[in-house]
């Protein structure tokens, strides 16, 4: 009983001590990590803030102000044409787009775990078929695609959107993925394991997982960053979406769609900002753990 | 025993036409057979905006239905369009009714070939070069600087560089014009006013292509350039004490070429699904914008026709770098 809840326990803990390990090796992944967390707080903490600054009504209440004000000390970045606070939308476009980023990335990760790792291990006929499927819809234009299968979308939210970008946003992540595993799968000590009688799970979850971790990590971030960029530059093509679904690119193109790009900097700058900042942020954590566990790249990289 | 070059060709040939077919196959499949119907969605959508009889949407849908083959079998529907493909007919569009797809498609595609190509080769030269200059003062301080400003700049999604140029450029400098891809006051035509147009207008879209695109290829040509000085042939090279340039451009550059150049053969293929969302920002009247108008108004064969085109750009582009790669360097002897 106390054997298995200190093992419960080191599984748990397991992720937090890679990430602790990483930090601590890495600057780039060290910046990244931080400003992701930043990121991540402002999105968790965006409802109570918004509960808070207007006082338990919606950011999404049309009409609570007059349309077009200029920023003053209770509205930071003035309003929008209808009415919104455009710092509360500010926020809450931070906690929609990275919770499209992460809804989808996680899908795409756990579909390219999957793949990837039958193809890697079982090679042969499975490989060959899977690769092909890999393949054939890697050449297929992710983003038209995922923009053209919102027409059957009857109605357009977060789960939905993240749904139909994160179904075809694994074919890249795979194919990291599967060349890992069968670079991890020649190495001398999984032909031991294989002769002292694990099986193929134990393999794979024991011997494999850990050493493709780093690389889980990078596709994950990969993910999320594909899918983020998939729905700004969709919400930036298609305008002004549904009104209600404020996510950050909405918010570049309310701003452009408005004529604001001429007049009204703080409208347009702040989004975009952040923006920039979320995928530099994820893009150091790629690099970081890239280099780390990859010290020809750091020789080569070396900055 | 069959030539191995033949034998090469042969299968690469194959695994060309099978990849097109079933990526071809999986997006005509998707498109029919996903619960939903968009085609009401759209009307009803018409409806709310406009005010309409239902009746009246009704006969509509049935007749766009009809225009568009939409009402018989599924399979039927499949080997009408696997034959017509073949013909080289994409069928009637929307947009420009009764114009069909592949007439709009080539009136189009020159823009985008033209805009992309052209800035997408800008970048990859200028980029070869950064990059190969960072390299070869690798640890210097114009190395990190250069280094430093690459890794972020070849993150940011481009359209926030589009964005950007338009707004500084184009609406607070004046400088460029941000929308369409010639004035409306020049005849379309070989003259120079018209040229003098095109390129103006063409600036800050392919600006903001070059701009992130050039500094992927100074981060790659940068890390090939200093694997390649590692080499020992180099070491060699030094120590016979050939001239520092003779180094740079024979032994270093020519070797640095040969996957940049596969590389960008490759990237080449993506101009196509690239074009949507710079074509869409400053109104570029390419395939892309093509792909954007027909979503506004769900015209089914002009967005299978851009699938068509994209998936075919993509695939051949990789076939040809795969056919090419051989000629070009005598290590890569097929079959040996």
């Amino acid at each position: 009983m106390e054997a298995k809840r200190i093992k419960i326990k080191k599984i748990l803990l397991y992720p937090f001590k890679v990430i602790i390990s990483i930090a601590r090796m890495n600057l780039k992944t060290k910046i990244g990590i931080s400003l992701l967390a930043i990121f991540i707080a402002i999105s968790l903490l965006e409802p109570a803030i918004n509960y808070y600054r207007l006082n338990g009504k919606s950011p999404l209440e049309i009409g609570e102000h007059s349309g077009y004000l200029l920023p003053s000390y209770s509205l930071p970045l003035g309003t929008d044409p209808y009415g919104r606070d455009m710092f509360a939308l500010l926020l809450m476009g931070t906690r929609y787009t990275l919770t499209i980023g992460f809804v989808a990335g996680i899908i795409d990760i756990l579909i390219a775990l999957t793949i990837g790792f039958l193809a890697g291990y079982k090679g042969g006929l499975v490989d060959h078929a899977l690769r092909s499927i890999t393949d054939a819809l890697l050449v297929i234009p992710t983003w038209p695609l995922v923009i053209f299968l919102t027409l059957y979308l009857k109605q357009m939210d977060i789960l939905s959107l993240s749904l139909i970008i994160g179904i075809f946003g694994w074919p890249g992540v795979t194919r990291l993925l599967r060349s890992q595993v069968l670079s991890v799968k020649e190495r001398p000590y999984i032909e031991l394991a294989k002769l002292s009688g694990e099986n193929d799970l134990e393999v794979i979850f024991k011997e494999i997982a850990p050493n493709v971790l780093p690389y889980i990590g990078v596709g994950f971030a990969e993910a999320i960053l594909a899918a983020m960029m998939i729905e700004t530059g969709f919400r930036m093509l298609i305008g002004v979406g549904p009104i209600n679904l404020v996510t950050l690119g909405y918010l570049v193109k309310l701003a452009i769609s408005q004529g604001f790009l001429t007049t009204r900097l703080y409208a347009i700058i702040p989004p975009i900002l952040f923006l920039v900042l979320i995928f530099v942020s994820l893009n150091l954590i790629n690099i970081g753990l890239d280099e780390a566990y990859n010290p020809r790249l750091k020789k080569i990289t070396g900055i | 025993m069959m030539n191995p070059v033949i034998k090469y060709v042969i299968v690469r040939f194959t695994t060309y036409i099978i990849t097109l077919a079933v990526a071809l196959t999986f997006v005509w499949w998707m498109f029919h057979l996903l619960p939903g119907d968009p085609l009401v969605l759209f009307f009803k959508s018409i409806i709310l905006k406009y005010g309409s009889q239902s009746q009246a949407y009704a006969h509509a849908i049935n007749v766009y239905r009809e225009a568009f083959g939409l009402d018989k079998p599924l399979l039927e529907q499949y080997i009408t369009f696997l034959t017509e493909l073949l013909k080289g007919n994409l069928g009637p569009s929307l947009i420009g009714f009764p114009t069909p797809v592949q007439e709009l498609l080539r009136r189009r595609l020159p823009w985008t070939i033209g805009l992309l190509t052209i800035s997408t080769l800008l970048a990859w030269i200028m980029g070869i070069i950064l990059g190969a200059l960072v390299g070869w003062k690798q640890g210097t301080k114009f190395d990190k600087i250069v280094s430093v400003l690459a890794m972020g700049m070849s993150q940011i999604p481009f359209y926030i560089f589009a964005v950007l140029g338009a707004l500084f450029l184009g609406y607070f400098l004046n400088l460029f014009p941000t929308s369409g891809a010639y004035s409306l006051r020049v005849t379309p035509g070989f003259n120079l006013d018209f040229i003098i147009s095109v390129i103006q207008h063409g600036t800050l879209p392919a600006l903001s292509i070059v701009l992130t695109s050039m500094f992927g290829w100074v981060i790659s040509q940068r890390s090939l350039i200093i694997s390649i000085l590692g080499e020992d042939y180099l070491q060699f090279a030094e120590a016979k004490g050939l001239k520092k340039s003779r180094i740079f451009f024979t032994y270093t550059m020519r070797n640095s070429l040969l996957p940049q150049i596969t590389a960008l053969g490759i990237g080449l293929g993506f101009i196509m699904s690239g074009s949507v969302i710079v074509e869409a920002i400053f109104n570029y009247p390419g395939v892309g914008r093509l792909f954007s108008e027909a979503y506004f108004v769900l015209d089914y064969n002009s967005i299978m026709g851009f699938f068509i085109l994209s998936i075919f750009t993509v695939l051949t582009a990789n076939l040809i770098v795969d056919l090419l790669l051989p000629l070009i360097d005598p290590r890569i002897r097929v079959g040996g």
